[in-house]
């Protein structure tokens, strides 16, 4: 493609379709999984583990990098020296100023950290001998976070492009608020379901 | 526009939305005859129960039957659909390609290792996948239960991820594409009803699919991690196998939630198209534009709620099994909306009899024989006497069998001239349909017939069972029509390679229609309209306005006041 066939306006309104696809679709994948560990937990030989204390910590760090994907967004949609001309209002392409700049490379760490948090997670249950296998329980919490963590690792690439490339900025950081609402469902599944 | 040059630009990475189009159509022929082979020694082995009972054990018959439902639901009509769909939309909303073009080229380029990986499976040890297209647990589950089992199923799995994830990708662009790249003047409701058909399809796919991508990495894990999600201890082979206490029925809830909307993300967009190819022939707007389209949205919700009526027989409690034959006999409702669209498209019409008309009315018989026995299918007292038999086999085969391979035949000789700037051959055409409709509706018609005789479906030799015998006179007939209706497809493939080079040449609009694709150039240069895109004024099918007007107008007239 020479730089983009579609005018600006157009391709903006279906990269948003495109988020919106991309996040029923996921959506319905964990809704699936939910809908088998409920059906699940009703059988015999059910029991809940307790899981590893630093996911709440994992949490935290997950929520945190949400507000400061927030901030960017916002930085970069109402630039701090574009206030007075308000023409440049809505736009994307305002360059941050200050402490805003480094919102996007923290929350793509605080990202990376999170997931560096749930595989010490990992570890701390197979420290303990609960392996995928062990019982439904740990077969599902593996099945959850992984599939949940590499859903994370895709949205950080699309942070990460989002670092050069302004343009999707914006759906970078929806997908990601996402992916934290997708984390609290986990746990709230995990934690009181079943 | 990039205009890609060279061989490998231009023809193989292409990212032509009509090059990626045709590939998937040329790949949905190649991927057929395999199938249709398939379909040609199950049926050998019915008739002639002793004949390559060597080569062919019970174990590859239902390999064989497993393999040729898989293949030609998702790796023929999905394909094919897939192929049209790339086609037809951009050109019938007046865009110059989809709105991801790379992403296109991706999604055919993912879909290929999966068509390889489904062949490769043929040739491990132990051979293709068992467990049939719904690849239900145990058989799929336990690497041991039968030699299918094992690395088959493997592959099995591993292709139908791929196909799922490119099929994701190829939906991705349709929506985004239809939703944001109508020329001028496209509104919503003057849109050709086939875009509004693979819309629907589209919607359906992208939210019924995920479940089973949910259900393939529990069985992966069940498969090669030693999880129990759908396994169970169970005896195998006179031996206890301790394997957990998982519950296999719980793959086939989330198989059937994609199973059923996947079978209107075939028959819509096949309805659809039937419904666009009429009104060149009938020289009449189709009937019920507006009513048709509502009922597919009303379909399309009432899809995903109706699963359970695959299930009747799993001993589910007796009102759940009442909630979903109910839901399924409403469905019938809005479906039979489109039938009857379909039917009275025909009335008062001065018909032209051309090849892709003769396939348009097959596809409305076909419509209404296999949402008739649709009918027994959803009442669960008579469900659970027809429930495995050849009953529920000519009801699908009518469904996603006849209804979509027929529509996809009458959309190939019709847009043929847009792709290839060429005409099929019109006699060859003729006898190609006599040839296909003719058999593919009787032989539909008579596994009925066994199946109210109680013939059990992937049964490799029927005549093992005394209960059995008064079924054997249909089975040589069909047996014999099957062969008739393979053969008669090398008709096909031969008017199709030919008339690429050989066909006479076609004009822009050779079936005098109204819809966009018909006054860009055939074939269509890249990127579709020259310099300024179409317009549009009007209605997608306004023929035969009335008295003292042209007899069709197309959608870039401008209205006169
Ligand atoms: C008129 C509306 C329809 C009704 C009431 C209906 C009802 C049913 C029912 C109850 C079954 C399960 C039978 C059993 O296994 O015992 C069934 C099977 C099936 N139907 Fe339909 N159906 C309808 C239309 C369709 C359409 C439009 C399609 C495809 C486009 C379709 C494709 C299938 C397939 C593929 C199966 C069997 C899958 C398998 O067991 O391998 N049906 N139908
Ligand atoms: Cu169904």
């Amino acid at each position: 493609m020479t730089a983009d066939a579609l005018p600006a306006p157009v391709r903006a309104q279906s990269n948003r379709v495109l988020v919106v696809a991309l996040i029923a679709t996921t959506a319905m994948l964990f809704t699936a999984f939910a809908a088998a560990y409920l059906e699940r937990s009703g059988a015999r030989g059910w029991r809940r583990l307790d899981l590893p204390g630093i996911l709440w910590a994992n949490t935290l760090v997950l929520a945190l990098s949400s507000v400061a994907a927030e901030i960017a967004r916002r930085s970069r949609a109402r630039p701090f020296d574009a206030v007075k001309d308000r023409s440049n209002v809505a736009s994307f392409t305002g360059k941050p100023q200050g402490i805003a700049r480094w919102a996007l490379p923290a929350s793509v760490l605080l990202g990376l950290l999170f997931l560096a948090g749930q595989a010490a997670a990992w570890a701390e249950l197979r420290a303990e001998g609960v392996f995928l296998p062990t019982s439904p329980y740990a077969s599902f919490f593996y099945l959850l976070t992984a599939i949940h963590a590499v859903h994370v690792a895709a949205a950080l690439l699309a942070l990460s492009v989002a670092l050069t490339r302004a343009r999707i900025l914006g759906l970078a950081v929806g997908f990601w608020h996402f992916m934290g609402i997708v984390w609290l469902y986990v746990l709230l599944i995990l934690k009181v379901l079943g | 526009m990039e205009h890609r040059q060279g061989f490998l630009g231009k023809y193989v990475f292409s990212f032509d939305h009509k090059v990626i189009g045709i590939q998937y159509i040329v790949t949905a022929i190649l991927m057929a005859v395999i199938a249709g082979a398939l379909a040609v020694i199950i049926r050998t082995r019915l008739a002639w129960p002793g004949v390559g009972a060597k080569a062919f054990p019970p174990e590859a018959y239902i390999s064989f039957v497993t393999m040729h439902g898989t293949l030609m639901v998702f790796f023929v009509v999905s394909l094919a659909l897939s192929g049209l769909a790339n086609f037809l939309i951009p050109l019938q909303i007046g865009a110059r390609d989809m709105a991801y073009p790379f992403l296109n080229m991706l999604s055919f380029w993912t879909v290929v290792p999966a068509c390889l990986i489904m062949l490769a499976s043929f040739f491990v040890t132990g051979g293709a996948a068992a467990s049939g297209w719904t690849a239900y647990p145990p058989l799929s589950a336990v690497k041991e239960a039968v030699p299918g089992s094992g690395l088959g199923q493997t592959l099995w799995l591993l292709g139908m991820a791929l196909f799922i994830f490119s099929f994701t990708m190829g939906g991705l662009n349709f929506l985004t594409t239809t939703l944001n790249l109508r020329t001028r003047g496209m509104t919503m409701r003057r849109m050709p009803i086939t875009v509004w058909g693979f819309l629907v399809a589209t919607v359906l796919a992208i939210l019924a699919f995920p479940p089973l991508t949910a259900a393939a990495l529990m069985l992966l894990a069940d498969r090669h991690l030693d999880t129990s999600f759908f396994v169970t201890d169970m005896l195998m082979g006179g031996k206890y196998r301790a394997l957990g206490d998982g519950t296999p029925l719980l793959f086939q809830h989330l198989f059937w939630f994609l199973g059923h909307p996947e079978v209107y993300v075939l028959v819509l967009p096949c309805i659809c198209m039937t419904f666009d190819i009429l009104p060149a022939f009938t020289r009449r707007p189709i009937f019920g534009y507006r009513p048709s389209v509502y009922a597919m949205l009303v379909i399309g919700v009432l899809s995903m709620i109706v699963w359970g009526h695959h299930m009747f027989v799993t001993g589910m409690n007796p009102y759940v099994g009442k909630y979903f034959s109910i839901a399924t006999v409403i469905i019938t409702a809005p479906f039979s909306i489109l039938g009857v669209n379909l039917l009275a498209s025909l009335w008062r019409a001065r018909m032209r009899f051309a090849t892709p008309m003769l396939f348009a009315l097959a596809v409305i018989s076909a419509v209404g024989l296999g949402g008739f026995g649709g009918l027994f299918l959803g009442t669960m007292t008579s469900d659970i006497y027809f429930h495995d038999t050849y009953f529920v086999v000519g009801h699908f085969h009518l469904m996603i069998g006849t209804v979509t391979l027929l529509s996809i035949f009458g959309a190939t000789y019709f847009w043929f001239p847009k792709m290839f700037g060429r005409m099929m051959d019109e006699r060859l055409g003729r006898w190609h349909f006599w040839l296909t409709a003719g058999p593919m509706i009787t032989i539909f018609v008579l596994m009925h017939m066994q199946g109210l005789g109680g013939m059990l479906r992937r049964t490799y030799d029927p005549s093992l069972y005394p209960y059995n015998e008064h079924n054997s006179t249909l089975r040589l007939p069909i047996t014999l029509l099957a062969f008739l209706l393979f053969l008669a497809q090398s008709i096909f493939v031969w008017n199709f390679t030919k008339s690429i080079f050989k066909g006479e040449k076609a004009p822009a609009n050779p079936w005098e229609a109204t819809t966009l694709e018909w006054q860009a150039p055939s074939p269509p240069p890249h990127g579709n309209f020259g310099e300024q895109l179409p317009v549009v004024h009007r209605f997608a099918y306004e023929y035969s306005p009335g008295e003292g007007q042209a007899d069709f107008v197309p959608q870039t007239v401008e209205k006169t006041a």
